[in-house]
């Protein structure tokens, strides 16, 4: 029976608070590791590595990217801006991979790129993404909130954290030095500090990260179901 | 235009000198953008900081005024970070506030510091910098930057090279028994230890290192268009040289 992680959130502003529930209480034979809050680049990068054994396990698509050093995922989006071509199946069109044999030239859509990448500043990991169309234009955020089927209405530019700055702006990509997305950090280690008292010592808190800072791009999924287990995770 | 400003905060008026010498030009001003030798300027870079990262390798060569070319079209948002049409200022301001913030947090561990500051405060920060105001810039920053004199955690210190990614990483300003202050040499050392290796004086064999001193002493540091001497305590330049975002912007020329 599939475990289901159901993130329940007051709105990400002014203050972002995480209750996770367990819809079942079964235990997937999914080996644990101990996982801290990774506070240096080289306990990021173990902390990697062992999610990166679990993604592989379970058939998500996450890599590993050297010079550099971080996490990177490519998610191919059908175009639902015009619904006559959207797809008849909605969750393999929220989140296939980019694999080009499988990709219908027939079904026009948009490729989506998240990095997870360490921040020395902030000693946590913080989430950079863009969006390509098929031809290799970038796209701003609003096209890319419009071709995802949900629009994604958690991923505003509006919107501000607590410290008063934009949860979601672009920045240079800190490796490529181009201009991606990302979600800014300020807020990610008052929220660690409040998953680390909710959850024992077995959780992976690198997967709740990922998860937290993922429900802005809902419904389009970062992380898949399969990784988190213990019914004694998180009270 | 000042060393210590942004480009977009001059694009309205150099856009109103463009129009007025007979530029047709109908678009937004989100949608102009600068270029030097075929590179787009990045207008989040402070103006000095990309003088001396585009023109110190041709010093000597390339006298002032710095000439760089406006674009009205074809804004590269592969290459340079987008503008909010709505109000060209915002975004700038976000990214210098963006700035700040994050100095206050190398510095302390944290930016209460700075949203102890009053709304006012904030603002008079953003409004000296972009008037040119600077008695009224300071009498903010002045706090930020001296700390209230405790030693910082971190300094707020960003190196660049014309070849490679922007270094950014934990410079702590004194040893941890602090009684040493580390200086400019030391912290190049750590980060670039290829382009300026141990201290010229360190013992070495003859022979194979005469290769490696000659081109060690070749490379500078240059801060605000000047090279600064490398013995210089990093804690010093960080109190008294950094830009208005409270960041040190090396720019190294080899």
């Amino acid at each position: 029976m599939k475990e289901e992680i159901l993130l329940l959130h007051k709105p990400y502003y002014p203050k972002f608070h995480v209750q996770v529930l367990f819809k079942s209480r079964l235990l997937i034979n999914c080996p644990l590791t101990v996982m801290t809050v990774p506070t240096t680049q080289s306990a990021f990068d173990r902390t990697c590595q062992t999610f990166l054994s679990h993604s592989k396990k379970i058939g998500d698509t996450w890599r590993w990217v050297t010079p550099g050093a971080y996490l990177a995922k490519t998610v191919w989006v059908v175009d639902n801006s015009n619904e006559e071509t959207a797809s008849k199946d909605e969750e393999s069109a929220l989140h296939e991979p980019s694999d080009p044999a499988i990709l219908s030239p027939a079904k026009p859509g948009i490729t989506l790129e998240f990095h997870v990448i360490y921040s020395t500043t902030y000693a946590c990991p913080v989430l950079y993404f863009c969006g390509h169309t098929s031809a290799g234009t970038g796209l701003s955020l609003e096209d890319i909130r419009q071709t995802v089927k949900g629009h994604m209405p958690d991923l505003d530019e509006q919107k501000r954290t607590e410290y008063d700055m934009p949860v979601v702006s672009q920045k240079d990509h800190p490796i490529l030095g181009i201009p991606f997305y990302f979600i800014h950090p300020c807020h990610t280690a008052d929220v660690t500090a409040e998953m680390l008292e909710a959850c024992d010592s077995d959780a992976n808190y690198f997967v709740f990260w990922l998860s937290l800072v993922g429900q802005l791009f809902s419904p389009l999924r970062l992380v898949e179901v399969g990784y988190v287990t213990s019914e004694t995770c998180c009270r | 235009m000042h060393r210590c400003s942004y480009l977009p905060l001059v694009t309205e008026s150099v856009r109103e000198v463009f129009v007025k010498s007979g530029v047709a030009f109908t678009g937004h001003d989100a949608d102009i953008w600068y270029e030097y030798r075929g590179v787009p300027l990045k207008w989040h870079y402070p103006i000095g900081l990309l003088h001396d990262l585009l023109t110190s390798q041709y010093r000597g060569s390339s006298p002032l005024p710095w000439h760089i070319i406006i674009h009205f079209t074809n804004f590269p948002t592969d290459k340079l970070i987008r503008i909010n049409a709505a109000n060209i200022i915002d975004t700038p301001h976000d990214s210098f506030m963006s700035m700040i913030k994050e100095a206050d947090y190398i510095r302390n561990g944290s930016i209460k510091k700075l949203m102890s500051l009053s709304k006012q405060d904030q603002t008079n920060l953003w409004q000296g910098l972009s008037s040119h105001d600077y008695d009224k810039f300071w009498n903010v920053n002045a706090r930020l930057v001296t700390n209230d004199n405790t030693i910082p955690k971190y300094i707020p210190l960003r190196v660049y090279l014309l070849d490679q990614p922007v270094i950014q990483e934990p410079v702590a300003p004194v040893d941890d028994n602090l009684d040493c202050e580390y200086t400019l040499r030391d912290i190049l050392g750590r980060m670039l230890p290829e382009i300026f290796p141990p201290s010229l004086d360190a013992p070495t064999t003859e022979g194979a290192d005469n290769t490696r001193k000659s081109d060690a002493s070749e490379a500078v540091a240059i801060l605000h268009g000047i090279v600064i001497p490398i013995e210089t305590p990093i804690l010093w330049l960080s109190q008294n040289c950094s830009y208005p975002d409270n960041f040190l912007h090396i720019v190294i020329c080899r």
